[in-house]
């Protein structure tokens, strides 16, 4: 049976991973509104139930009675009351694009790195014991099946299935979670995976739980009559523990990061909110419906000493129900293996946004340009993360031996994460919380936590000595770990609770009241409290002109090129310019800030933003707007400034256009003079040796011919000269007839490329041609786009000044137009000469190569009535065109 | 000059803001059910039968489902919430500092 139940589990593993990468598919096709609903967000929530609550349950239930509702009931009140604080940490966590709970306390408390790395920390030395916990539970679960068979696969194989299991998840964590660096922090895959455990892990327990009712008892009655004949009749409610435990779950639940993950990082839509808070209460009350009979049932039908935290498995299995037991594993494991993936991802984007990231930065601090690809080190550094997320849990997990110890670690390490609550809570509904108070008062906590709770937990004599557990440090009874300030007789976890909580939160507001907080926090706290008031965000950046293209590089190198060209795109249409840089106005440094913590976290986005950007980013009229007895006032000369700003944006454009036309009339005087000299320069010859074959009659054959082949070639030059302007004339009036047949743009580059290629040999271009297999064909004047190709592969291979030029050329298909990227390796055309290079009779410098100028400005021409557009892309380390067109160039054609 | 909010609203925007007043009474409503085993069960010398505690919790935590079930129905048919959960309106307390 063992080995169907490896087989079962493997095959159940297949399915998720399938289920996974078919979300993620239909999440990148677009396809995927269901993976949107409530209902799988409610289900994704469900990961707070672990293998400590599917199995643990019951044992729990067995040793303290009703007691483990409590659990179950504190994250039941969290979500009924989500009006009062998940509706706005949703609201937050979206406006701010926060990435982890670290995060939302960095972000609140002025883009603190100090306090993001303290709350990672707190995480990670919280979580390890839990995720230890998962592993244990699976290989428990598994030697309870080797035990019915018989098989006694004790000791060293239990080591082994939890590294095996360890190895699986981190795999599955690294696949689906670390797939890309997703600009929302979103991972569809992982979300629907879980999804699909959370119904499993239901089904498994529902239906050990009606097997045990109306199976094994016989139906509803008489099951309640066993349960009050059964030992825990004599049951009854320990009031501090119950009021404790409540509250910690329902602390545990806002502050897990694995909950914070789901809840918010992962949330798509407010409203799911609405649905989740009557959906998630039903599926732990039926989490918790069967948990007193099973744990009865066990403890009459199960011989004495039996772990009861196996009820769930070994009930099943000593009645022979082999199927339903099967089925009850899987359910155990689904706890297991969905907490570990979401705790380890979770971990993992606190690690690498806020300690890797940092560390990194400041190495490298100033030298932006040295950044490299900074997203493949963000993800290079999650997947290490959490491998070193899950090996800590393993390390855990087999120093610890296995030991019972390990049972009683779950509310200790929810104890340890709930320190978070008190500046959590703070943050988001009182403006005077600061940064000193957030971290003194989590150090506090931790402290209490650590000493009075964590320490102890591993037994007398192995951490603490037992006599200092006994009577205190240096004696000071009053300093018992277990017995602060003299209070004895209390239980030892609600003695924690008590005075890590109590602590934690008087030092945090004390400290609060006292300090006094940087800029950035009075502005950042505003921005938090009254989420519902400002919806869009105090600007605080002052950005220079001519930093743009500085901005970009990075973006490119954070988000992925296709996502910043998109956003840079979008912000210079909003501002009415062209092409790809537009102004940094405050607005659009914030809203770029903004996209980028979505990726590296607020801390990081800030600090490298100021990289760049230079100086503070809070002015004074900020804080004045902070301050709303001035808000009017405020507004009137906010507005003014706007205004001025406004004006001097259009002064520099107006400044640009001027330029722009006094450039183009000192070009065309000089093409004029050009023009005449290319012209005269070939007429010149023509006449000349037309004249020498007139008057010497007797010239030899020799002669003649070369006189007439240098005639010919002038006049070609002519003839190609006068081409061009009437083919300009032409595509500029209008009266161009394109001819559209359907090609494929792969087949037309390919050609294109043939023919510069074996026109001229002596200086060599290195082709890099990335095609697409998914272009589709296009319709479109195939000899004009050809045209368009070839003069931008021949510009490349005139005007590419590195030592060995080459050109890469990359075609892409998105959203209904083709794109087709040329980018050489050359020094690029400065930034003042871009403005200018699609004029007629531009030409770059005074360039040694000849041509009257007009390729680029036919090009243009030529795209734009093929539906398109050629544009030069600024930031790729070369000198770049973009080329764009419609899939289909009819509806633009002008017919 | 900034308008100042109306002191009464309209029907259907009053209704919403009851609506609201609702949801965030439940969970106070919960916290206290789920507290009143604390003094029935004090008695230690005669506890009530721990099936009876059992009944209780799970049928309160029932009506507080379909309590907060219709009261996030409603809500989503509220003219007030249509785009959006939105945000707290002009008579919402305010955090000055």
């Amino acid at each position: 049976m063992i080995n169907f139940l490896i087989s079962a589990s493997i095959f159940y593993v297949a399915v998720l991973f399938f289920v996974a990468f078919w979300a993620e598919r239909a999440a990148a096709q677009g396809r995927g509104a269901w993976l949107r609903s409530p209902w799988v967000y409610t289900l994704s929530l469900s990961i707070y139930c672990t293998a400590w609550t599917f199995y643990g349950a019951v044992g729990y239930a067995a040793r303290s009675g009703l007691e483990y509702l409590t659990i179950y009931l504190g994250p039941s009140l969290v979500m009924l009351g989500w009006w009062w604080i998940l509706r706005k940490l949703v609201r937050i966590g979206r406006a701010q694009r926060v990435t982890s709970i670290a995060d939302l306390l960095s972000s609140r408390f002025g883009k603190s790195n100090l306090l993001a790395a303290l709350v990672t920390v707190l995480a990670v030395v919280g979580t390890t014991p839990y995720i230890a916990l998962q592993l244990q539970s699976v290989t428990l679960s598994f030697s309870a099946f080797a035990q019915a068979d018989d098989l006694g696969m004790m000791g060293a194989g239990n080591d082994r299935s939890a590294l095996w299991v360890a190895l699986g998840l981190a795999f599955f964590t690294i696949i689906f979670g670390t797939r890309n660096l997703d600009v929302n922090e979103r991972h569809h895959g992982v979300v629907m995976a879980i999804a699909v455990e959370a119904i499993v892990k239901l089904c498994a327990l529902v239906a050990v739980g009606i097997f045990v009712v109306w199976g094994v008892s016989g139906g509803l009655a008489p099951m309640l009559e066993a349960i009050n004949a059964s030992p825990h009749q004599n049951w009854h409610m320990d009031n501090a523990r119950w009021v404790a435990l409540t509250f910690l779950s329902a602390a545990a639940f806002l502050t897990l990061p694995r909950m914070f993950q789901v809840l918010v990082v992962e949330n798509e839509d407010e409203r799911h909110l609405q649905t989740a808070s009557w959906a998630f209460p039903t599926y732990v009350l039926l989490m918790s419906l069967f948990v007193l009979p099973i744990a009865v049932v066990g403890q009459s039908i199960l011989p004495q000493g039996s772990n009861p935290d196996l009820y769930v498995l070994t009930i099943p299995l000593a009645l022979g129900q082999d199927t339903l037991a099967i089925l009850s594993f899987l359910g155990g494991f689904s706890s297991a293996t969905s907490m570990v993936v979401v705790a380890s991802l979770a971990l993992a984007t606190m690690v690498s946004n806020h300690i890797v990231m940092p560390i990194w930065l400041r190495y490298w601090q100033g030298k932006f340009s040295a950044f490299g690809d900074v997203r493949r080190i963000v993800l290079l550094a999650r997947r290490v993360s959490i491998g070193f997320v899950l090996f800590l849990g393993y390390l855990y997990y087999s120093l610890s031996g296995g030991s019972a110890a390990l049972a009683a670690i779950g509310l200790i390490s929810f104890t340890g994460v709930a320190q978070v609550l008190p500046a959590m809570i703070g943050g988001l509904f009182w403006r005077g919380s600061t940064r000193m108070g957030a971290i003194c008062g989590l150090l506090v906590g931790f402290f209490v936590w650590g000493y009075s709770l964590f320490l102890p937990s591993f037994g007398a004599d192995v951490v603490m000595s037992a006599n200092l557990m006994q009577n205190g440090p240096w004696g000071i009874g009053a300093l018992r770990p277990q017995a602060l300030f003299g209070i004895d007789g209390l239980d030892p976890l609600v003695h924690t609770i008590f005075w890590s909580m109590l602590l934690n939160a008087v030092v945090f507001v004390f400290v609060s009241l006292i300090d006094f907080p940087s800029p950035l926090e009075r502005l950042q706290g505003a921005q938090f409290v009254n989420v519902f008031d400002h919806s869009s965000a105090t600007s605080g950046w002052t950005g220079k002109a001519g930093q743009s293209e500085d901005l970009m590089v990075m973006a490119q190198r954070i988000i992925g090129s296709v996502q910043a060209q998109k956003l840079f795109q979008s912000e210079a249409h909003k501002q009415g310019v062209s092409g790809f840089l537009p102004e940094p106005t405050p607005e659009f440094l914030e809203r770029l800030e903004r996209e980028l913590a979505g990726s590296v976290g607020a801390a990081t986005a800030h600090a490298m933003v100021g990289q760049i950007v230079g100086g503070t980013s809070v002015t004074v009229q900020d804080l004045m707007a902070v301050a709303d007895e001035t808000a009017q006032m405020m507004e009137y000369s906010s507005r003014l400034e706007l205004q001025s700003e406004e004006l001097s944006r259009t002064a520099r454009q107006l400044r640009n256009a001027n330029d722009k036309l006094t450039q183009i009339s000192v070009q065309k005087d000089a093409f004029l003079s050009q023009i005449s000299h290319e012209l005269r320069t070939p007429m010149t010859s023509i006449l000349a040796f037309s004249e020498i074959m007139k008057e010497a009659g007797d010239l030899d054959r020799q002669d003649l011919n070369k006189y007439a082949t240098i005639i010919h070639a002038e006049s070609t030059r002519l003839t190609r000269l006068l081409d061009d302007l009437l083919d300009l004339s032409v595509l500029e009036n209008g009266q161009v007839h394109l001819n559209l047949v359907a090609c494929s743009p792969n087949d037309l580059l390919r050609r294109a490329i043939a023919t510069v290629q074996a026109g001229e040999a002596h200086r060599i271009l290195r082709i890099n041609l990335r095609l697409s297999d998914t272009v589709p064909d296009v319709i479109t004047d195939p000899d004009r786009l050809g045209q368009v190709f070839i003069n931008l592969i021949t510009n490349a291979r005139k005007y590419c000044d590195a030592a060995a030029p080459e050109l890469t050329i990359s075609l892409t298909h998105r959203a209904g137009r083709i794109i087709c990227d040329f980018v050489d390796n050359g020094s690029g055309i400065p930034k003042e000469d871009q403005e200018m290079i699609f004029e007629k009779f531009a030409r770059v410098g005074q360039t040694k190569a000849g041509g009257a100028g007009l390729g680029l400005a036919i090009c243009r021409e030529i795209m734009g009535r093929l539906g398109g557009d050629i544009a030069y892309l600024p930031g790729q380390g070369g000198g770049a065109f973009r080329v764009t067109f419609a899939v289909d160039a009819h509806n633009f054609s002008g017919h | 000059m900034a308008k100042k909010p109306p002191i009464f609203l309209e029907r259907d925007r009053y209704r919403t803001r009851r609506l609201v007043d609702a949801l965030r009474v439940l969970p106070i409503l919960a916290g206290i059910l789920w507290l009143v085993p604390a003094l029935w069960a004090n008695d230690t010398q005669n506890p009530p039968e721990i099936a009876r505690l059992a009944i209780y919790f799970f049928c309160t935590w029932a009506l507080m489902i379909v309590l907060s079930f219709a009261l996030s129905r409603r809500l989503r048919h509220s003219a007030e919430f249509a785009g959006g959960i939105g945000t707290d309106g002009p008579s919402a307390p305010r955090d000055r500092d």
